[in-house]
């Protein structure tokens, strides 16, 4: 279709007329043609009949009066036309008397005249028919007249009649029918030739080559000119020229105004300094203005013409927001793009830019299809904007955030801590010689005091902990997410405190003047129920406060409970040690049964007698060991004693009964990388037999360490040391573990046996136990059996062994050998 | 401008080309020839029946009389004629337009006057009746007879008799006395009658002739001459081979081939040659000869009105071509 549309109408038009023209002038021309031919036909067929009627009359007289030679020359002359191939006269004998070929006369007619039908001749003669042919294939028409040819005696004896054979060819008629309908057809074509090219003259001249130049100088582009239309053409040409005109002038005067318009915004735009940019979406095509890149540093060419030039220069910090504006600009809930956002200029720095735009053109279902809009740098506005921002929540002296974000972020860190159930803590400091140095040294030498300070503080921070300044020499450390459990927490912060203070008292030099400090902490944990910030920190500044007017120490908690707790902690710990190197930690044996009540061994426990306190309660003191690590010393001391006193006990002659000495580990001691050497170790010094030690465990131990306890319980299992599962049921057991431990006993949790005759779940949980550990082939000891009914039922249902007050409390060791020794 | 140019150049040999095609026309009728018994014009039909004219350029009309042929060629309907020169000027004085092409031949006794043989001289003839064919050269004959006879018009009782009708008027008995000519002559003779004169005694020759159509000489020249040089061809097979033509020369003319050979004998050949020396010179022999004829025949009454210039009625272009192509 384009192109038939690019044609030029000089060919086109000429080219459909002459189609036009061939094909009704070929219709024209066969319809006559063969009208021609038929006409031609009749005519021939007339003047042929009339020929042969005419010659009937004359040959017919000649002949009756015996005038051959005057009927020759009739039948000479007749076909004196070249298309008289024949003239023949042929009697009843089918003798030829007649012809226009002499050389024919007296010949057979059958044999010598082409085209005769010797047959027809009887037919003529007895019915006195004319016959008529038309010999398709040679063009010839064929008279076979019937002639009378002689008279006698008047009688009409058809005998001596014959016929004129008369072959007249159509073919020269034809063929000059034929020529001259062909000549008149070239000479119309010819002639319609020489129209066609006068046509496309005139076409040319009065129509084509105007239009040419129209649409020559409607390709003119620069319109700021006074348009030259050639305005000679005729007729409707010459007043399309005209319109043309006008149209070209009112289109130059309105592109001269629309670009005088353009120029004044262009002058707006560059006269801001904002750049341009142009998105058209579905091409991803971007237009950037010479501003716009000139803004961040680039040269004209230097920038790719998509957004991605411009997306992949935003600052990944930005690049979420940015991506959001767009999102709700085109979503259409912002009528306008607004965006600031930093981008990367060409040496590598960034730059605030404020971009802001707008869609002008949608497609049919709505998504936008360009974007325009302006950049412009706003690198120095936020440069002060953040200088205020800073200057709001940051204190200009320390550098350090001030109250304001202080007290933001103790309600984030409270809240945050609520959540995560963690302990954190408030540090409240303050120097108690700054207002005395700023007094004597000045303003200005106390603001360097207070940003050296700053800076200690700040080196002794860790991770997300939070220092801010609040005035005067106070300043507040936030150190979150200390520990789960409030003590430790407080033990941490404490510790911290005790970091500052040292950071603190090391001597400052400001300006050549060497200045010692002290200060006071004051400590408060959250979260904590129903304070906000401002609570948190004034009870840590009240603690503060405490802190500075206490003699003992100069941290202090809010939390007075919290303190004394630590504080007890800290002698309790103390005194371990001291009762450790003293002797005041002694062994007891609680005694074990088997269901005969029999003495089957024993448990050893550590008893502290307290020089001062007296004795003193293992749940106190073993947890604080613990704690404090004092429980492998602890610990060490406890299996050397236990092994020493069996080695003594086997040279008494221990008796045979007597299979188990269990020890209580902890798991620390367990986990302690020497531990199985240090068995080893004892076992060398004591020389007792292994096979008579059993160790107890707890099952929390395989919670977190299960490979390595499992590896080092083999390797003392292989010394021939048995193992006990202490508390079974308390734990976070895993059955699983069971298959794979070298345990051999199972100690049912007391808290089992407590309530056993009356409670019914305890009872099926404790039997359950039982049969599982027989099915596994372990041993079964049951702890704190108090009662006959609960041996009893626990002997019922299989229990091997016993522990508790019924069977025995625990004894010194004399008591015990006493025990030990008494049956034998 | 050079479009133009490019224009005028397309244009001029377009309308050029429609002038030629309107001025020609490309159907080529077949040139009609026509020629009455004579012994020199039978090689015209011995060329066709040799085959040397193609039926689609030459239509050729066996005519049985001069008149025939002079009727023909005045009503357009023979483009080429074969006649005597009297027959020509006859002609001429209508004002038919045409050419002298060739010579043929001179009748040296091929014209004669027959009589019954009961009739011994010319005398005889007083009284009695002769036929002649009136626009035939037959009618030198007829005036050299009342020449010598000193007979008339009034003394003698003339009926016009065709070339074709002399037999039988001979036959039927009713005439005494007929201007022939070959080869009926041998036929009358061979049935006795007697010749009392013939051609050779005339003063006025009579020379037979090609002549052409003027209208038509231009445009058919090639035509023709092809015609004249298939003509001379059939002679110089009639010489090569001469009981051959004579056979098929006398089937047409239904003689027997002796008495056509005897016809010859009252003619004399004109070779190409000679005709050109008889066409050409100024003035030419021809037309010396066309100057005392039609004088003659004027002086005679026969013919009406005097050509003044035979020298337009000659050509020797054609003989030309002829002889030297």
């Amino acid at each position: 279709m384009n192109n038939i549309n690019k044609l030029s109408l000089n060919i086109l038009i000429p080219s459909i007329l002459f189609l036009v023209f061939i094909f009704l002038q070929g219709s024209v021309f066969f319809l006559e043609y063969q009208h021609a031919q038929k006409k031609l036909y009749n005519e021939k067929a007339q003047y042929i009949k009339g020929i042969a009627g005419n010659l009937q009359t004359t040959l017919s007289n000649s002949l009756m009066r015996l005038e051959k030679a005057q009927a020759q020359n009739i039948v000479s002359v007749t076909a004196l036309d070249q298309n008289f191939k024949t003239i023949a006269v042929v009697d009843h004998n089918q003798q030829i008397i007649l012809s226009n070929t002499l050389r024919d006369k007296y010949m057979f007619a059958k044999l010598q005249l082409a085209h005769y039908d010797g047959k027809l001749l009887q037919q003529v003669i007895e019915k006195n028919e004319f016959i008529f042919q038309y010999n398709q294939l040679t063009q010839d028409l064929i008279v076979y007249a019937p002639l009378q040819m002689l008279s006698k005696g008047n009688s009409l004896n058809r005998k001596f009649n014959g016929l004129i054979f008369i072959r007249y060819s159509l073919t020269s008629a034809i063929t000059e029918l034929r020529y001259q309908a062909l000549f008149s057809l070239i000479k119309i074509a010819v002639t319609l030739l020489v129209s066609l090219f006068v046509l496309i003259y005139i076409i040319n001249r009065f129509i084509i080559t105007p239009l040419i130049k129209l649409a020559k100088s409607s390709k003119i582009s620069d319109l700021n000119y006074q348009i030259e239309v050639d305005q000679t053409g005729m007729g409707e040409i010459g007043s399309l020229q005209r319109t043309f005109a006008e149209l070209a002038n009112t289109v130059g005067k309105r592109i001269r105004a629309l670009s005088a318009s353009e120029q004044r915004w262009l002058y707006a735009l560059s006269g801001a300094r904002d750049g341009v940019w142009d998105w058209d979406i579905e091409q991803d095509c971007v237009y950037y203005s010479a501003r716009w890149k000139e803004m961040i540093g680039f040269k004209k060419e230097e920038i790719e013409h998509d957004i991605e030039a411009w997306e992949s220069r935003i600052h990944e910090d930005d690049l979420f927001s940015v991506l959001k504006e767009w999102q709700l600009h085109f979503s259409g809930k912002n009528s306008f793009f607004e965006s600031t956002h930093r981008i990367r200029c060409h040496n590598g720095e960034y730059r605030w830019i404020l971009s802001r735009g707008q869609t002008i053109s949608w497609d049919i279902h709505g998504l936008p299809l360009r974007v325009i809009g302006t950049t412009a740098d706003v690198s120095k506005y936020k440069q002060s904007q953040q200088n205020l921002s800073h200057q709001a929540q940051f204190d200009e002296v320390t550098q350090l955030p001030n109250r304001t974000q202080l007290l933001k972020h103790i309600e984030q860190e409270n809240a945050r801590a609520k959540h995560n159930d963690l302990h954190g803590a408030i540090i409240f400091i303050e120097c108690h010689q700054y207002k005395t140095i700023n007094d004597l040294l000045g303003h200005f030498k106390g603001d360097q005091l207070l940003h050296a300070v700053a800076r200690r503080l700040e080196e002794a921070k860790t991770g997300p902990d939070f220092i801010a300044h609040l005035h005067g020499s106070e300043f507040v450390a936030i150190l979150p997410d200390l520990h789960q459990n409030r003590e430790h927490a407080a033990e941490m912060a404490l510790a911290f405190s005790k970091k500052l203070d040292e950071k603190l008292k090391l001597a400052f030099n400001i300006d050549e003047e060497v200045i010692i400090l002290s200060s006071a902490f004051g400590i408060e944990l959250f979260p904590s129920q129903d304070t906000d910030a401002d609570d948190l920190l004034r009870q840590s500044a009240m603690a503060m406060k405490f802190a500075k007017e206490s003699q003992f120490s100069n941290i202090s908690f809010f939390a007075k409970e919290i303190e004394q707790k630590i504080r007890a902690r800290h002698i309790m710990q103390k005194q371990i040690h001291f009762g450790l190197e003293n002797d005041e930690f002694s062994l007891y044996f609680q005694p074990r049964i088997d269901a005969d009540g029999q003495l089957i061994g024993a448990e050893a426990l550590s008893r502290w007698l307290h020089s001062a306190q007296g004795w003193i309660n293992p749940a106190q003191f073993i947890p604080v060991a613990e704690d404090s690590g004092l429980i492998l010393p602890l610990g060490d001391w406890v299996i050397k004693t236990a092994f020493e006193q069996l080695a003594k006990w086997q040279l008494l002659g221990l008796p045979e009964t007597f299979t188990t000495l269990s020890i209580n580990v902890s798991p620390k001691q367990l986990l302690q990388i020497g531990f199985s050497a240090s068995i080893e170790h004892h076992l060398a010094q004591t020389k007792v037999d292994p096979k008579l030690i059993e160790i107890e465990i707890t099952e929390d131990v395989l919670l977190t360490h299960k490979e390595r306890v499992i590896d080092k319980l083999n390797q003392l299992r292989a010394l021939g040391i048995r193992f006990a599962i202490d508390d079974f049921g308390t734990g976070y057991s895993s059955f699983s573990y069971l298959s794979v431990l070298p345990v051999s006993t199972l100690k049912i949790d007391q808290s089992f046996i407590a309530n056993l005759m009356e409670d019914n779940n305890q009872q099926v949980i404790v039997s359950a136990i039982i049969n599982m550990a027989q099915s596994l082939q372990l041993e079964v000891v049951a702890e704190g059996v108090e009662s006959q009914a609960q041996l009893d039922f626990l002997i019922e249902q299989g229990c091997t062994q016993f522990q508790g007050y019924l069977v025995g409390t625990p004894m010194a060791r004399q008591d015990f050998q006493t025990l030990l020794f008494k049956k034998q | 401008m050079k479009k133009r140019t490019v224009f005028a150049n397309l244009l001029a040999p377009l309308l050029f080309s429609v002038f030629l095609l309107s001025a020609c026309n490309p159907y080529e009728r077949p040139l009609t020839v026509g020629a009455a018994p004579w012994p020199s014009f039978e090689f015209l039909f011995l060329a066709e029946q040799l085959g040397y004219l193609p039926e689609t350029q030459y239509s050729l009309f066996e005519l049985p009389s001069s008149t025939s042929v002079i009727q023909a060629f005045q009503t357009g309907k023979l483009d080429v004629a074969f006649l005597s020169l009297d027959e020509v000027l006859t002609l001429v004085a209508l004002g038919i337009n045409l050419k002298i092409v060739t010579v043929i031949d001179q009748s040296v006794g091929g014209d004669a006057l027959l009589v019954k043989p009961e009739i011994k001289t010319l005398q005889d003839l007083k009284w009695r009746s002769i036929g002649y064919e009136n626009k035939a050269a037959g009618a030198l004959l007829l005036d050299e007879t009342f020449t010598l006879s000193g007979l008339n018009n009034q003394t003698i009782q003339l009926v016009e008799v065709k070339q074709s009708e002399a037999k039988d008027v001979y036959m039927q008995g009713n005439i005494d006395g007929l201007i022939v000519r070959e080869p009926e002559k041998q036929q009358l003779l061979a049935l006795g009658a007697r010749e009392l004169l013939n051609s050779s005694v005339l003063q006025q020759r009579i020379t037979h002739l090609i002549v052409v159509r003027d209208d038509i000489f231009v445009s058919k020249e090639q035509q023709i001459t092809h015609l004249l040089k298939q003509y001379y061809q059939a002679y110089h097979y009639y010489l090569s081979n001469e009981k051959d033509a004579i056979t098929t020369m006398a089937v047409r003319l239904q003689v027997y081939p002796y008495l056509l050979e005897a016809s010859f004998k009252g003619t004399f050949f004109i070779k190409p040659k000679d005709a050109l020396m008889r066409l050409s010179g100024s003035p030419s022999n021809i037309e010396l000869q066309a100057n005392q004829l039609s004088q003659f025949m004027t002086e005679k009454n026969m013919l009406g009105k005097i050509p003044n210039n035979f020298k337009s009625i000659i050509t020797t272009r054609i003989l030309e071509r002829v002889i030297y192509e």
